[in-house]
């Protein structure tokens, strides 16, 4: 990290470990100490707190505050938030189990999907006593907070910070308050990027973080996991130099990987089925090859070129073009080019999601692709500030 | 030089203020509530959402089931989220009907049922 000191990775490492404490208290049945956990978490931010203005890196907390405030004058209304992530959430504290939505009751609440976040707000509303309709969902914020210390950490400037934050209340807005996860977790899937940056690339001593970070973003949202093959595929790829010594870093990736496959586990011996993936398993191979054959029609295609790939934001990486002369001396460093090889293979992999869909294109389209295309949208925002930070120290 | 970095500081925060105003078109402004037990629902859910819970709540409903209307994909789940844990069995004994003038759903009234209490948006019966 650039910060000079271990402020950054100190934090986002702590913050990440409460998440991650909170997932394996429930998961081994020590539900009873959530509060414990909970409180620990608003201890640990009020140290936080002191810690940011001591050394003077005040303006991920200051962001933090303001969306906390927010998020607690908002109530969940949009549907993902209420029959999905507060719905599990609610029957997690009332049941008082982590496996409450495994019984597939309200089966269209997508009872397969990760409880990473639901039971941060069980653990909240454990503490608090009672469920509401204002507070579980505030506990999100804390998600929030490692992404963007991270951020921080990298870009090392309070204005282009600002402008990072700025950008990312643009084109995430009300998804980071409202209850939905998309925003979380394409925060989540940037700032892994980066982190996995320093973790192969520069050695750097936080495999612990990065293992948290990871463990955290494969239990946001079903996507999750693959956005994690895409970092490591892109950090692979974009390495210069293979070695046996450093294939060995990547060993670690597994243990995220576990945490994946314990919960698909878990979904899958309570016989409960992904909605998308239970659509396909119904289809023999030769009706699944004429399902891809339709959606290869130039029609098809087209929606999905058009949901996919047309997004305002997407401008952004165009930004530096214009400033080609001033930055033309400007080096594009691995994690600018890993950045862009992250943004072609996540879209390859949502291109395959809709190729794949059983439901009708453009419902499944139309409901979904703004929110499934945020990491692509926040990456647009993210390179034009990386080459503006080269720019800068280029000129010194 | 200074004024050059002022200009860049004070740009800075009225984007910050325009890129807030994101947030503020959905503010409900229900902060002095966030930590009120009954915080936030007429803000979350139906009037008739709100109504089917004081009835399962009054009667201490342990399962119900819907019909008509209160079927529908969004009153449905918005009723089965609210009302949890009590749940909703198809095979329950306690009816929830819609009797508002748009929706009136007593025609769909199976016979053996009784009338317990009829609310401003919805009825409650007891059915054999």
């Amino acid at each position: 990290m650039n910060v000079n000191n271990s402020f950054v990775i100190k934090h986002a490492l702590a913050f990440n470990a409460f998440f991650v404490l909170n997932y394996l208290a429930w998961l081994i049945g020590f539900q009873s100490i959530a509060p414990v956990i909970f409180t620990g978490l608003l201890i640990y931010f009020c140290y936080f707190a002191v810690d940011s203005f001591k050394f003077k890196h005040a303006l991920p907390l200051l962001v933090i505050l303001y969306l906390g405030l927010l998020s607690l004058g908002t109530v969940a209304t949009s549907w993902d938030a209420r029959s999905i992530w507060l719905f599990h959430a609610k029957r997690i504290f009332i049941d008082n189990s982590i496996f409450a939505q495994l019984d597939d009751y309200a089966i269209w609440s997508h009872n397969d999907y990760p409880v990473i976040a639901p039971l941060l707000s069980a653990s909240f509303a454990k503490l608090i006593g009672f469920w509401n309709e204002i507070f579980p969902k505030a506990s999100n914020v804390f998600f929030i907070l490692p992404p963007l210390l991270i951020f921080y950490g990298h870009i090392n400037n309070n204005r282009l910070f600002t402008l990072m934050v700025i950008g990312i209340f643009y084109i995430i807005a009300k998804l980071l308050l409202n209850g939905y996860m998309d925003g979380i977790l394409a925060l989540y899937a940037l700032s892994t990027l980066i982190i996995a940056k320093y973790y192969f690339y520069d050695k750097q001593n936080v495999g612990l973080l990065f293992i948290l970070q990871s463990i955290v973003l494969v239990n946001i949202k079903i996507e999750g996991f693959f956005i994690f093959a895409v970092i490591i595929a892109s950090i692979f790829l974009t390495k210069p130099h293979i070695t046996y010594a450093n294939l060995k870093r990547y060993i670690i990736c597994l243990v995220p990987i576990i945490f994946w496959a314990l919960w698909k586990f878990i979904v899958h011996a309570h016989g409960v089925v992904n909605y998308i993936y239970g659509g396909l398993a119904t289809n023999n191979l030769i009706s699944l090859l004429d399902h891809v054959k339709s959606r290869f029609q130039p029609d098809s295609l087209l929606m999905i070129f058009e949901h996919t790939l047309l997004f305002k934001y997407y401008l952004l990486l165009a930004l530096p073009l214009l400033f080609y002369r001033k930055i033309v001396n400007v080096q594009l460093d691995q994690i600018i080019k890993a950045s862009l090889l992250f943004f072609a293979l996540y879209w390859l992999f949502l291109f395959t999601v809709y190729v794949l869909t059983p439901h009708d294109l453009y419902w499944h389209l139309k409901g979904s692709a703004t929110r499934t295309t945020l990491p692509l949208q926040l990456i647009s925002l993210w390179i034009p500030i990386l080459i503006l930070k080269n720019y800068l120290s280029h000129k010194g | 030089m200074m004024r050059k970095k002022i200009l860049i500081d004070a740009s800075l925060f009225v984007l910050v203020i325009l890129s807030s105003l994101k947030f503020y078109q959905s503010y409900d402004h229900v902060f002095f509530k966030s930590f009120l037990e009954s915080g936030g629902n007429e803000t979350a859910v139906y009037p008739e959402v709100i109504e089917i819970h004081q009835m399962v709540t009054n009667y201490h409903l342990k399962d119900y089931r819907l019909d008509g209307n209160l079927l529908n994909g969004l009153p449905l789940q918005r009723i089965v989220e609210f009302t949890y844990p009590i749940k909703l069995n198809s095979s329950s004994h306690f009816l929830f009907l819609s009797n508002t003038t748009e929706n009136n759903d007593i025609g769909l009234l199976p016979s053996g049922c009784k009338l317990v209490e009829e609310g401003l948006r919805v009825n409650l019966y007891e059915c054999e």
